[in-house]
């Protein structure tokens, strides 16, 4: 017995070498046993009549009837376009004004306006999308919004925003792009003073104009970094962020028919009781389609880029 | 900001930069502006008269002046008190618990020598790829009797792949002959963590701990989805019920006919503003002083992000 516990190697020996390594790791490790990994098994469900009282584990199996359900109900396609298509709209749209932001900021010469500047527009990035939700009712309210008494005061018809439903998928990419849009170009900055500066001082000594230093320095330095981080969002194009939308549309059932996206469908569905087992097809649906487009978009950009994948 | 740049750039054609400062400060500032106009009118209207909002709208400065909102608001001064010590309670508890565990994880992982460190590493990368997905973490939870418990505010946000590979990376390019040192001197890795990598990462913990506590006062989500004990409710979600359900307006139109308003000067309309006041407001007074590490943080992190 005495032997076999100090043999030099053996499973045992080296337990008992990283105790004080494995036990600092333990509590990561149960966190995500607990928050990550028992998730990835509750994922059964799908396949489960869900009964409250039974629990997971002794709800009867019911095969795929869930999945027949929420395929049948013809509601998939325009979930999936939705949040597709408004989420590709993010992505684009944000990562121009960033960029844009980040070059301005990085070319611009007062130091003092662009401390103060830069101060402002990250002021988004720290309030919740409640209080987001808050400013967009405050500003497009139709009878005391502030978009309506300037324009009343300027003379114009008042705009009914809340009944005109295709205008709130260009609302949400504005006020997603807002909240985004400092921390984003922080983001770019970082990269851009963290580039060589002897290139720019050797095109300086050549005459190069402001618009060439951008264009023909700048941007092609950038260019890795932005293939990267356009690659790496395009895997999580299936994953909406529920709160953008549940805070910025909020109760307007109207909109909220139109501009559904997987994620509000499925936490509506959940809490609302009564769509139980849909709500889990349709959740473990997203799942997988996440994995395959995460998956695929790291490889992509592990082969665009060596060393820019995230692992 | 470090840059670089700036020192040579003075010596550019003068037109050019010029017209290039004429482009780039029209557009910072209205960036600017339209990032600080929705908060000058919140702060405004939370001020304003009710009845002249009704009449005339919003407005960059109060419109009339008046504190109905903040007097209806604090008729239900244990709600918000409530509330107050909530959000403040998950940040402080999230914020250490995460800082502490998080690090722990990325000190783990940071040794070259430990023999699980790739197998460790994959268990946490993974769940960045595949996830179980909405309905499963819910029903899990719940089944783990979460539901209505102050610690689901808590737990499920505090630890991060994201904030484990920061802390990892900086923990690498501590010098490893320093680490060495203290081993042939008899400290075993639990010291080292504590007495060198620690104190030599206080910057890299003070970034993440601000997303912490960014994470934490902004929660509402989780409150949501498990949370129907109004004594357990975070600010954000207060007013989150305040903005989308009829019965909390109701109840504030209750109060404010107790505290002598007539039933057509109920602040319904600046009570949301002030609401939101109070659940921003904390945040942004201290936004200017921690800013610097949120910059900071970005310059760690993005090379890895």
């Amino acid at each position: 017995m005495g032997v076999c516990w100090l043999k030099k190697q053996g499973f045992l020996y080296d337990l008992k070498k990283y105790r004080i390594l494995l036990l600092m790791f333990l509590p990561t490790l149960v966190w995500f046993a607990v928050f990550e990994y028992a998730p990835m098994a509750g994922i059964v469900m799908a396949f489960k009549r869900y009964n409250f009282s039974l629990g997971i584990l002794e709800s009867p199996w019911c095969g795929l009837e869930n999945f027949e359900f929420i395929f049948r109900s013809g509601r998939l396609g325009k979930l999936l376009w939705n949040t597709v298509s408004i989420n590709f709209l993010f992505l684009v749209i944000g990562m121009f004004v960033q960029i844009l932001l980040a070059i301005l900021f990085s070319e611009i010469t007062m130091r003092r306006f662009t401390k103060v500047t830069q101060m402002f527009i990250c002021i988004p990035y720290f309030i919740s999308w409640v209080v987001v939700g808050s400013v967009v009712y405050n500003m497009l309210n139709y009878n005391y919004g502030f978009v309506n008494t300037v324009l009343v005061k300027l003379g114009f018809e008042r705009f009914d925003f809340y009944s005109n439903v295709p205008i709130w998928r260009y609302i949400l990419i504005f006020f997603n792009t807002w909240k985004g849009m400092g921390y984003g170009s922080v983001v770019y900055l970082a990269t851009v003073t963290g580039m060589d500066s002897e290139i720019y001082e050797a095109a300086q000594i050549d005459g190069a104009t402001i618009w060439q230093r951008i264009w023909k320095i700048t941007l092609p330095c950038l260019k890795p970094t932005i293939i990267t981080m356009f690659l790496l969002s395009m895997g999580s194009l299936f994953r909406g962020n529920y709160q953008v939308f549940a805070n910025i549309i909020g109760g307007n059932s109207l909109v909220t028919q139109e501009l559904d996206v997987l994620d509000t469908y499925i936490v509506g569905a959940m809490m609302s009781g009564t769509n139980f087992g849909m709500s889990a097809a349709a959740s473990m649906f997203q799942s997988i389609i996440c994995f395959i487009s995460v998956f695929i978009m790291n490889r992509v950009a592990k082969k665009v880029n060596e060393n820019s994948a995230l692992f | 900001m470090k840059q670089h740049r700036t020192k040579t750039t003075g010596k550019i054609k003068s037109k050019d930069r010029r017209r290039f400062n004429i482009i780039a400060v029209t557009i910072l500032s209205f960036a600017s502006f339209i990032c600080l106009l929705p908060f000058v009118l919140i702060v405004a209207g939370s001020f304003s008269d009710e009845m002249k909002v009704l009449t005339e709208g919003y407005s960059l400065l109060p419109r009339g002046f008046s504190l109905d909102a903040y007097r209806v608001l604090l008729k239900n001064v244990d709600q918000i008190v409530a509330s107050y010590r909530n959000t403040i309670l998950i940040c402080i508890i999230g914020t250490v618990g995460g800082l502490f565990v998080d690090s722990m994880a990325a000190y783990v992982l940071s040794k070259r020598d430990f023999k699980w460190r790739n197998i460790c590493s994959f268990i946490l990368y993974f769940t960045t790829v595949f996830s179980g997905g909405t309905v499963a973490w819910y029903m899990v939870l719940m089944e783990l009797g979460f539901r209505n418990s102050f610690w689901v505010l808590v737990l499920p946000a505090m630890l991060s792949f994201y904030h484990i590979t920061v802390m990892k990376s900086y923990m690498l390019s501590i010098p490893p002959s320093i680490i060495e040192s203290a081993r042939i001197d008899g400290a075993n890795d639990w010291q080292i963590y504590i007495r060198i990598i620690m104190p030599m990462s206080k910057a890299v913990l003070a970034t993440i701990a601000m997303y912490l506590v960014l994470q934490y006062w902004n929660e509402w989500y989780n409150c949501m989805l498990f949370i129907s004990d109004k004594q357990l409710y975070t600010l954000q979600y207060y007013l989150y019920n305040m903005l989308n359900s009829s019965a909390t307006l109701k109840n504030l139109i209750a109060d404010a006919t107790t505290i002598g308003l007539s039933h057509n000067a109920v602040p319904s309309q600046t009570a949301r503003l002030a609401m939101t006041v109070l659940a921003a407001g904390p945040l942004l007074m201290v936004y200017p002083f921690i800013q610097r590490y949120f910059v900071r943080g970005v310059n760690a992190g993005a090379v890895k992000e």
